[in-house]
Order: C-alpha cells, then structure tokens, then sequence
C-alpha cells in the first residue's frame, strides 16, 4: 500500500501534483507518522537554469516523541503552505497486537489523557480545516449560484410587466406592500 | 562386531542439553551517527520549561551613497528569531520474572544496555526523519555522484551561511555510501591519483559512521533510519554548527521497580528526554538518491 492510498479525498483535492506523485511512488513508514505537503526548491545537477519551486512530502516521526504537538504547530506555521496530508500507525487501546495496545498505555498521562490521542486530535484539526473549508466554498458557492437564478428571474419578471415598478405603483395607491421595520 | 557389554556410556552419567559459549554476538541494529553530529545544549533544568529556544540573528542592511546634506531616516530593524525545542521523553520498559533473575545468567545490567541502546537508536532516528523537513533539495534522480554532493554544497554556499573554516557533513545510506564510491573509482585519473578523494576507501566505516572525506564535506553512512520519498532515500549534507540543534539529557534514566501482586517481577524502565529541531533551513540541503 503506498501513502496516496492513505489520504482523504477531499485532502488530496487541495494538494499539488507533485506532491500526488511522490504519494504515489511512497510507501508509509513502519513507525507512528504524520506526512505534510511543505514547499521544496529543488536543483538538479546539469540543469543551470533557476531553481524549481515545488512541492515535498516532509514526515515526522512520533513514534518515541508523541508529545511534540510543538513540532507540527512550528512546521505549519513556519513553512509556506504547509499542509497536513495524513498520519498513520499511532497506537490505540484497540491496536491488532496487545504489545502496541501496551506500548499506548505506556504513554497515559496522569489526567488520563494520551499524547497520541493529543497528537491525532490536532491533526485532524489541521486536516479538518482543509475540509471545513471546501465544504463551505461549495456552500457559498451554491448560494451565489441560488442568488444569481433568483435575481435573473427577478429581472425576468420586470420585464414582463413592461417595465412598471409594480410596487412603486401599489405604494402610491395607499397599498401595504411591506412591513416597516420596527 | 556388537557393542562391548558394561560400557559405562555418556548416557549412564548426569548430562546437560547443551553448554553455552563464551561471547554473544551484538544485535544486529545500526548505531548512533547523527546526534553527535549537529550542535548541542543541555536541558533546561529547573527552569520552569520544557522548551529553549535556539536564537538566530537577524542581519542588518546600510545605504551605499548618502548624498551631501541629505538625510538618512532609520532602516529597518534587525529581527531575532528562535525556533523553540520542546524537550519530550522516549521511553522503554521491560519486566524481568524472578525466576528469570534468580535462574537465569543474563543479568539486570545487560537489560539496561539494550534499553539505553533501543533509547539511541529512537533518538537517532528521530533526527534523520528532519532531513525531508528541509526546503533546498538536490534531486539526483538516479545513483548519487560527487556532482551531486558538490550541488548540495553549492546550496548551503549560496545561502550565505558562515561556513566558520569548517567542513560540511553528509549523512548518507548505505546504497549512497556505495555510489561515491563507484563513482571517485570511475572517475579515472583526475580523482584517484588525488589522496583527498581517496579517504573513502581507506579501510572500514568507523563505529560513529565516518566513512571518508571529499574535498570540504566529511562523509558519513548510516545503515537505516532514513526515510524514502518517492522511492529515493531522503539524505543530507549540512553545516555541523548551524543547521539543527538539540537538548538532550546527559544521561539515561533508569528505574527498577519491585512488582507484587501483577506477577512478582521487576520492572525495568528506561527513560530519556531529548528534542532535536531544524535550526536554520538555509545551513542545510537534502539529498534524494535510490534507495
């Protein structure tokens, strides 16, 4: 199974292309993982021309440190566009083998939370946002297009009455054609 | 002939299954070669945190030409920066049985060292996977060459970092390790009669996974731990002061602890706090090679 396999589809809609190859051709590492989508410039020897500004998958490794929720604050906030992609191997209390449910447990902290619990949460957030926000730009963008067809056929409709303001005339006639607000 | 009668044979007298030899071969694991690489500190003991922030000076800027009599506002200000280290914990437990401790000929000591080995490992590798954090790649698409080490150099060159007199370092993986050397024997004339590129095959990698050096960058080779991208092992070559930084713990920690009613054994637990962050992007350039 290589990483694409891995990813949400409404995550791989907002990544770049370089970035859905090299998920492609990646394998997942053995260990607890996250996977971001950072900038890379890249230099190839032989090519002299400027330097190609792309993208690159960056991992961190939490296996041993579960708790670096630093760590993936810094990378989204100090690497340009910084996405997160996906994250894969945490242990859990339903983990397949007793030895990782185990090595979870090892991890509980007094307050009976777990940094891997931590870990994925914020992860998910940061995954989240991307979804969030595709949601509401179809959203918005359903809106706009509801808006448009009520104000074609708005148009539409004034046409038809030959051009008279149907309520302008209504109001001279002494006619309640709305309500005043308070 | 049949066998002699009232032969007292190996089988009449107390015998074991089998005796033990006199050395145990080390476990088959890579060793620690990144961490004494990169530049250090201690923890911040005591001091209320768990996170030190590594400082980077920002630079300054002055006018070419001040025309006579003309004014000169102030420039820009210089901006500091830090990037933070968050010191965590590794961690590593094992239960020992009494039996075992009582009956057994491993003793509690050699258990602690493979912990504090397994501890090594995790911290090692937790810095090798930084390399992919890294923004300046050369992608060799293919087998790695010196070109491609020289590139690298070129990148950390160009960034303008102070190279302080000091070589680079490259950490490469085992096929990498390989390719260099492939490559200076293929080189002809030009590199083989020339003793600085020569160190490489002079006798085993060290026990820290130095393996050579070539004209301005010390060569260095882990055995695993890398990451791969794209089907290419992410490697590096970086400047030792500059490029990443850590705290770490002087020591391992190590508990034993006395267990009762969960089974009578002896819990051994081995603990280590540590953090190793990207210092400065620009002192540093990553390395994609096959794997």
């Amino acid at each position: 199974m290589m990483l694409f396999d891995m990813v949400d589809e409404k995550v791989k809609a907002n990544l770049k292309p370089k970035t859905l190859d090299l998920l492609k051709t990646t394998r997942p590492p053995r260990h607890a993982f996250i996977v971001f989508e950072i900038p890379k410039v890249i230099r190839r020897v032989g090519d002299e021309k400027m330097n190609e500004v792309s993208t690159g998958l960056c991992f961190l490794n939490v296996e041993y440190q579960p708790d670096q929720l630093a760590t993936v604050r810094d990378i989204m906030e100090s690497k340009p566009n910084a996405k997160v992609i996906c994250y894969g191997n945490f242990p859990s209390p339903t983990s397949p083998t007793v030895a990782r449910q185990k090595y979870f447990a090892q991890y509980n902290e007094t307050n009976g939370q777990n940094p891997f619990e931590k870990m994925q949460a914020l992860c998910d957030m940061y995954m989240g946002n991307l979804t969030a926000q595709n949601e509401e730009v179809s959203r918005l963008k359903a809106e706009l297009a509801a808006l448009k067809t009520k104000q074609e056929k708005t148009q539409d409709d004034t046409k038809s009455t030959n051009g008279k303001n149907v309520k302008g005339a209504a109001a001279k006639d002494g006619v309640n054609t709305g309500t005043v607000a308070a | 002939m049949g066998a002699v009668a009232n032969v007292t044979v190996l089988g009449d007298t107390s015998t074991v299954s089998r005796t033990l030899s006199a050395i145990m071969s080390p476990e088959f694991k890579k060793e620690v070669v990144f961490v004494p690489l990169i530049y250090s500190e201690d923890m911040p003991n005591g001091q209320a945190t768990n996170v030190k922030g590594f400082r980077r000076q920002g630079a300054m800027t002055a006018t070419n030409v001040v025309a006579e009599a003309t004014a000169q506002g102030i420039h820009a200000p210089r901006q500091d920066t830090a990037v933070n280290a968050t010191a965590a914990k590794v961690v590593r437990v094992d239960g020992i049985s009494v039996e075992n401790q009582k009956f057994g000929q491993v003793s509690l000591d050699s258990y602690a060292l493979s912990q504090g080995r397994a501890i090594g490992r995790a911290v090692d590798d937790t810095g090798l996977a930084l390399f992919s954090s890294i923004t300046n790649q050369v992608d060799a698409a293919g087998d790695l060459t010196l070109d491609h080490l020289d590139e690298g150099q070129f990148n950390i060159f160009a960034s303008e970092v102070p190279m302080s007199g000091k070589n680079l370092v490259s950490v490469l993986g085992a096929r990498g390790f390989k390719n260099i050397k492939a490559d200076v024997r293929q080189s002809g004339g030009a590199a083989l009669s020339n003793e600085r590129f020569l160190s490489i095959f002079n006798g085993p990698p060290q026990i820290n996974g130095y393996i050579g050096s070539v004209p301005g960058i010390d060569l260095y080779a882990v055995q695993a731990g890398l990451g791969t991208t794209g089907g290419k092992n992410i490697q590096a070559i970086f400047h030792p002061d500059w490029a990443f930084a850590g705290i770490f713990d002087p020591s391992v920690s190590v508990w034993v602890n006395e267990k009762g009613s969960e089974g009578l054994y002896w819990e051994m637990v081995s603990y280590y706090f540590f953090s190793i962050v990207l210092w400065n992007d620009a002192a540093a350039c990553e390395l994609l090679s096959n794997t």
